[in-house]
């Protein structure tokens, strides 16, 4: 009786130490994975650029379209986006610069320092959300589960902010589990409410970077409120380092 | 006490009813005087706080009623007027512009203008209109580092200032009709060369102006329909309110109409319609999200591997391309983008010939708007003031609120006091039964006696409270925050009394003095007369 319940014991703990390695084998390294998916979206070395569609939905109105282009150099954080529609819009363009965000407005010929926080042409759609994200340096994963969205396993991933500079206090992500790309995105406020909620069904490999092609953003607060943001001609090709200027702004939009 | 009661018997048999009834009312009444004059101690205290009830209710309505109409008075003479007319919006709509809760709802223009506003200048009650374009944004003096915030009002020189007259130019001048134009607040003057002073020291240099004057170049930049727009405005005048009334004012500066509306991008011909591809747009009509990942195919990316242009060397190989070598072969041309809309605007406010005319002109143009099939309303000037009313509003319940707890308060000490002094007289009136009297006889007698210390402490309380408010109107309270500035419609509050106020107050703590009375008489009246007259 003694050497069954000694053999119980012993057999109990290396099917607990078995199970635990077992565990800890499946549970990925989220700290990386983080990094992965910032990685996929950065360009290093390279430049990028493509033009982005941008059409909004409010119920009751017409929809607004949107088209610009960016052109993007993450090595020295600089990119230029150049509104081409709507016609009124034509020319005006954005210049990020180091750490200064500049607005080019070609009717009074003039800049305005701005920020990357501004929305296009009022929609939820933001600059940032057309440059490179950082979520490994902002943001901890405190909580996952594995799930399905349509035909994916993934991961949900829920993130914290780790400082105050961002703009959504907590993050929720949907993560292939065969590759390190997101599916959804979820912003919520500190109190815990739904911002908006991120869509990227389609996704492009450029220069062996993945670049979401189609990405649907839904209002968490105005029901109803939609904006889809479409990229074409996306390149890895590089760019003349003039683009990056105030005067390449000034020169193509006049 | 028995001789009395005898000769009430008597008088209503022998002289009739009539007679009667104005002898007992004597008799009580001389019988009430008596009793308080001989309960001297405990009339003076009930009196006094009688007396305080009353000062506190006065002077409290007197502070609600002064600062309700000073905020009535500061919209509708500084911003409003009394009536607003508007567009539709799916927000709440204001002066301000639209609240719309997480996003951006741009105001939304008024249809119709000339139509509108031949109608109402042909409506009696209305004095005066103007139209108004509303927008917020920041400005700074041309090429100068260092920017503000502010909120623009797009007029009408001609009748802006006919009908707002709170506006006293300093530097400068007003605005020319049909003039490009800006006249700015003192206040916003003064933070403008803060900002450029802060924007200085922040990048260690010495600021490039250490002044704003008339003449400056100003650049007001904002988000409009056309996106984020700068324009550039001559600052003609730096004004201040001429009255302190004009909470807020400060952050106004007046615009011409024409320049907002290019910074709003209210133009004309905004431009062709943009041909979208299916796959630009097919997302916005998915209900079931899982739907956009069913497919395997979307995120085979291979085909997609390959750089899509080839020739971006080619492209980029003058350094800078021209404008028709764009990659997509689009030439930009800013000067396509329509001209200014002269008609947009987003308000017509009208003056009308006194408040009480406000609900029946509302009703009226809202009638003409919806025959008519405009798509537009009437409101009156509290809708106009939007957040700024609703905060006076929050602070006014607040103190309303406070003012009602001390008034109950008041009344709950008024109250105790007459219960401990009826239940002090339950032998009294155990004897007074005893000796004939009936409980109407005693009802009656503690009926006036109530009647007459309210009427003659209230009276002093009335006194007391208008020379508190009267003190106080001379001396003047000072509002020392920004959130008395907008309780007090002002820099300081000078209460005044009002009739209502006086004749409220009194007849509130009348109600509470007689109602006081019920319950220890009541009970003083269910005791037998005997236990009652052992009871002292």
């Amino acid at each position: 009786m003694r050497i069954f319940r000694t053999s119980t014991v012993y057999g109990l703990c290396v099917l607990l130490l078995v199970a635990g390695a077992a565990l800890s084998a499946q549970t990925p390294d989220f700290d990386a994975m983080l990094a992965e998916i910032d990685q996929l979206g950065q360009f290093g070395d390279r430049d990028f650029s493509g033009v982005y569609t941008i059409v909004s939905q409010v119920p009751g109105q017409e929809d607004s379209v949107t088209q610009a282009r960016l052109f993007r150099r993450d090595r020295t954080d600089e990119f230029v986006l150049i509104i081409l529609q709507p016609q009124i819009q034509r020319g005006q363009g954005y210049l990020q610069s180091g750490d200064t965000v500049y607005f080019y407005d070609p009717e009074s010929r003039r800049f305005e320092r701005t920020t990357l926080r501004d929305s296009i042409q009022g929609t939820d759609a933001q600059n940032r959300d057309l440059v490179r994200g950082n979520l490994s340096e902002n943001y901890r994963v405190v909580s996952w589960e594995q799930g399905r969205l349509g035909n994916f396993d993934t991961y949900i991933l829920d993130l914290e902010a780790t400082g105050t500079g961002v703009d959504y206090d907590r993050i929720r992500l949907w993560v292939r589990t065969d590759r390190p790309i997101v599916l959804r995105e979820e912003n919520y406020s500190a109190t815990g409410r739904l911002l908006r909620t991120l869509l990227f069904p389609r996704y492009a490999q450029v220069g062996g970077q993945a670049v979401p092609t189609q990405i649907l953003i839904v209002d968490g607060i105005n029901e109803g409120e939609r904006t889809q943001i479409t990229l074409r001609d996306p390149s890895v090709a590089s760019i003349p380092d003039g683009v990056f200027t105030r005067d390449y702004l000034e020169r193509v939009s006049r | 006490m028995a001789q009395r009661l005898q000769t009430r018997s008597r008088l209503y048999t022998e002289t009739g009813a009539y007679q009667y009834l104005m002898e007992t009312m004597f008799s009580v009444s001389r019988l009430a005087v008596r009793n308080l004059a001989q309960h001297k101690a405990k009339t003076i205290i009930v009196g006094s706080i009688i007396s305080l009830g009353v000062v506190v209710l006065i002077v409290g309505n007197s502070f609600m009623e002064t600062a309700r109409l000073g905020i009535e008075r500061a919209f509708i003479n500084n911003y409003t007027g009394h009536v607003m007319i508007t567009g539709l919006s799916r927000g709440e709509i204001s002066l301000f512009g639209v609240q719309s809760p997480g996003g951006v709802e741009e105001t939304p223009l008024l249809p119709s203008v000339a139509r509108i506003r031949e109608f109402v200048d042909d409506l009696d009650q209305v004095v005066h209109s103007t139209p108004q374009l509303t927008t917020i944004g920041q400005f700074g003096i041309d090429e100068v580092e260092g920017r503000t915030f502010g909120l623009f009002f797009g007029i009408d020189p001609t009748t802006y200032f006919d009908m707002f007259g709170g506006v006293r130019v300093i530097e400068g001048r007003l605005p020319e009709p049909g003039e490009r134009a800006m006249l700015m607040s003192r206040q916003r003057a003064d933070a403008l060369r803060e900002a450029i002073e802060r924007t200085a020291e922040r990048e260690g240099r010495p600021p490039d102006r250490r002044d704003v004057r008339a003449g400056d170049q100003i650049a007001l930049s904002s988000f409009g329909a056309g996106g984020f727009r700068i324009r550039l405005v001559p600052l003609v005048g730096i004004y201040e309110p001429t009255s302190g009334e004009a909470v807020g004012s400060e952050f106004i500066s007046f615009v011409d109409a024409e320049t907002i509306r290019a910074l709003t991008g209210r133009t004309t011909g905004r431009g062709s319609e943009i041909v979208l591809l299916d796959e630009e747009r097919d997302l916005l009509d998915v209900d079931d999200f899982d739907l956009l990942f069913a497919d395997d195919a979307a995120f085979d990316d291979e085909a997609r591997f390959e750089d899509p242009i080839d020739d971006w060397d080619l492209i980029f190989e003058e350094d800078l391309p021209e404008q028709a070598s764009l990659p997509w072969g689009e030439a930009l041309e800013s000067d396509s983008a329509g001209t200014t809309d002269s008609g947009a605007w987003n308000f017509l406010l009208l003056r009308l010939d006194r408040t009480q005319s406000i609900p029946a002109v509302v009703a009226r143009i809202n009638g003409f708007l919806a025959d008519e099939g405009i798509a537009a309303r009437a409101w009156d000037w509290e809708q106009a003031a939007g957040p700024f009313a609703t905060t006076a509003d929050v602070v006014r319940v607040v103190f309303n609120v406070a003012i009602i707890i001390v008034g109950v308060v008041a009344a709950i000490v008024i109250m105790n006091t007459l219960v401990i002094s009826v239940m002090e007289r339950t032998a009294e009136i155990g004897t007074m039964r005893a000796l004939g009297a009936g409980r109407v006889f005693v009802w009656k007698l503690f009926f006036t006696e109530s009647l007459l210390i309210t009427g003659l402490f209230g009276l002093i309380g009335m006194g007391v409270g208008s020379l508190i408010t009267g003190v106080l109107y001379l001396i003047g309270i000072p509002a020392t925050t920004t959130f008395l500035e907008v309780l007090f419609a002002g820099p300081e509050l000078r209460p005044v009394v009002s009739w209502v106020s006086l004749l409220g107050s009194v007849g509130i703590v009348a109600a509470v003095a007689i109602l006081a009375h019920i319950y220890p008489v009541m009970v003083a009246l269910r005791i037998q007369p005997v236990r009652a007259m052992k009871a002292d």
